[in-house]
């Protein structure tokens, strides 16, 4: 009895949580849109629609200059964004939080900036499950300064291979560039110890967050992490607007990478002197619209009882997984003991591009290629996997209605 | 497998008006999804030695192949791709396509071809299955 009290409790938020995104509430092709690809992009709450909004209605003036009332309120909301950040990853303080495009131009500033401190035969550690973003600036750095990348491999589960970790960390790793969760097998990495293995090497630790800051609480001073980067729009904000977190000493010590306003202390043709942080990475006129809409998205997802919501997400992980189980077809890519709200499967004899354009025939939303990992699929000898990902709004319904269309897609093959 | 290339159907047999005749037939996504597959079945192989880098066209979910030749005025494209919706699709283009002249090819409206066949979705650049990147390729090599 009291069971069935709590699955009706269940399904009224659930209800209520969908409510909340407009998008969700349409058709697609003729059936109700179902959105298992939140890893590539989160669905957008109203209060992040709505923040957004009323800045151009109301609030709309550059930001940092003017003395009129409406840069004032425009100054007000950027930098309390920041503040929100700032609390959400518990950095020490506000000027740690700089605005980016995304986690990929954050990852960029730090290669390039960061990376410029380093010199012939230093190494860059890392891994094989990275995403391209993850990748290739440390290639470009590698490069232009004749450094050496250093690759950790997956054990056979799709897990960091901890043992080779000790292994490839020397005295010449510089920086070790490492994904906190896989966005193609939700494998969660442990940070922490990997954190702590590098700094007894001396190596500095930069931590794509991309794939975790939606579903689990990040605290960058307890994972002493030397940098930490995250995209707004893969957790409830907009798009073209990301987070690089670092250590301040190393932010200090890092040169200036874009330049222009905003940016500069003093200016003159004799030379310029640089502003403070966070600004002296913040060259030119902010996406101040982005930023507000991530510090909605920010209040939204602390509005939110994160506890349930990352037991929903892995409850429902464990019910498509068995789903998926059952179908003789499926092949599940990589079985971490912990996983993140993605699934990645190969389905017998079919390619993914098939399976995933009869399933959007069907109004099913999900990601079919190499996810932006090509490393990761020749490691795992595939051209290609299916995922689905999970958001906060996703719904036992929703998997239910992704296996019966992809049941029905197999019978159509 | 030879290693000679094999005319399509599609364009020399079977024309974009008979491709058109035997979609308006189908309804819904089932009937309409069963028959581009059964076109892809019908295309010619293409032989492994032709499938080099030179020939592929870049998808972001799957691979495809395009070779052309021209002869005296007429053109014949033969394509491979690694999805069975995508060869009925190749199949498609090919029937608008094969066995027309450089003109005739930059006259066909293939966007109003998709149009009525109820596939335009699967001609638009955000897909990312390649075959937009080939009607581009066509249109590139016949301009």
């Amino acid at each position: 009895m009291l069971k069935k009290v709590t699955n009706l409790n269940q399904e009224q938020n659930n209800a209520a949580m969908r409510a909340q995104f407009p998008v969700l509430q349409q058709q697609a092709n003729g059936y109700p849109l179902v959105y298992l690809d939140s890893a590539a992009t989160t669905q957008k709450p109203d209060p992040v629609i709505e923040a957004i909004n009323v800045y151009y209605q109301q609030d709309n003036a550059n930001v940092h200059r003017a003395a009129h009332c409406l840069s004032a309120r425009a100054t007000q909301k950027f930098e309390h964004a920041r503040d929100l950040v700032a609390q959400f990853i518990n950095a020490p303080s506000r000027e740690q939080v700089i605005w980016t495009k995304g986690a990929t131009e954050a990852i960029n500033l730090v290669a390039q900036s960061y990376g410029s401190l380093l010199n012939l035969g230093d190494e860059i550690l890392l891994s094989t499950m990275e995403h391209h973003a993850n990748i290739v600036p440390w290639q470009q750095l590698a490069q232009q300064r004749d450094l050496v990348i250093r690759v950790i491999p997956l054990t056979a589960n799709g897990e960091l291979d901890m043992n080779a970790v000790s292994e490839l960390l020397t005295e010449r790793t510089r920086i070790v560039a490492i994904t906190h969760v896989s966005n193609v097998l939700g494998s969660v990495n442990p940070i922490a110890q990997l954190v702590k293995m590098s700094h007894q090497v001396g190596a500095k630790v930069l931590v794509d967050g991309s794939q975790a800051v939606a579903h689990m609480p990040v605290d960058v001073q307890a994972l002493d992490c030397d940098f930490y980067v995250f995209s707004g729009h893969k957790m409830y904000g907009p798009t073209g607007i990301g987070v690089l977190y670092g250590k301040t000493e190393l932010l200090n010590a890092m040169p200036v990478w874009q330049t222009g306003g905003e940016m500069i202390k003093k200016v003159s043709f004799s030379g310029t002197t640089f502003n403070a942080l966070p600004f002296k990475f913040e060259p030119g006129t902010p996406n101040i619209s982005g930023v507000i809409g991530l510090g909605a998205a920010i209040e939204f997802l602390t509005s939110l009882d994160r506890v349930a919501i990352h037991n929903q997400e892995q409850v429902l992980l464990a019910y498509a997984k068995q789903q998926l189980e059952q179908l003789s077809e499926i092949t599940l890519i990589g079985s971490p003991q912990e996983q993140m709200a993605v699934i990645s499967f190969v389905v017998k004899g079919e390619h993914h591009s098939d399976i995933a354009t009869l399933l959007d025939q069907q109004g099913i939303a999900i990601r079919a290629g190499h996810h932006c990992a090509m490393p990761l699929m020749d490691a795992l000898g595939l051209n290609g996997t299916l995922r689905l990902s999970f958001g906060c709004y996703t719904t036992k319904q929703d998997v239910d209605a992704f296996i019966t269309a992809l049941q029905k897609t197999l019978e159509f093959l | 497998m030879s290693n000679q290339l094999i005319n399509n159907v599609f364009g020399n047999e079977i024309s974009s008006d008979d491709v058109l005749d035997l979609f308006a037939q189908q309804s819904g996504w089932e009937a309409r999804y069963r028959q581009i597959i059964l076109l892809g079945k019908q295309l010619a192989a293409l032989p492994d030695l032709f499938k080099i880098e030179e020939h592929q066209v870049d998808g972001c979910e799957s691979a495809a192949w395009l070779v052309a030749r021209q002869q005296d005025d007429s053109w014949q494209f033969y394509v491979a791709s690694d999805t069975r919706i995508v060869n009925g699709l190749l199949a498609i283009v090919l029937a608008a396509y094969n066995g027309q002249s450089s003109e005739k090819i930059q006259e066909f409206d293939i966007e109003e071809y998709f149009a009525e066949l109820g596939l335009t979705k699967q001609l638009s650049p955000s897909r990312s299955n390649g075959l937009h990147a080939v009607v581009a390729e066509i249109k590139r090599l016949t301009l």
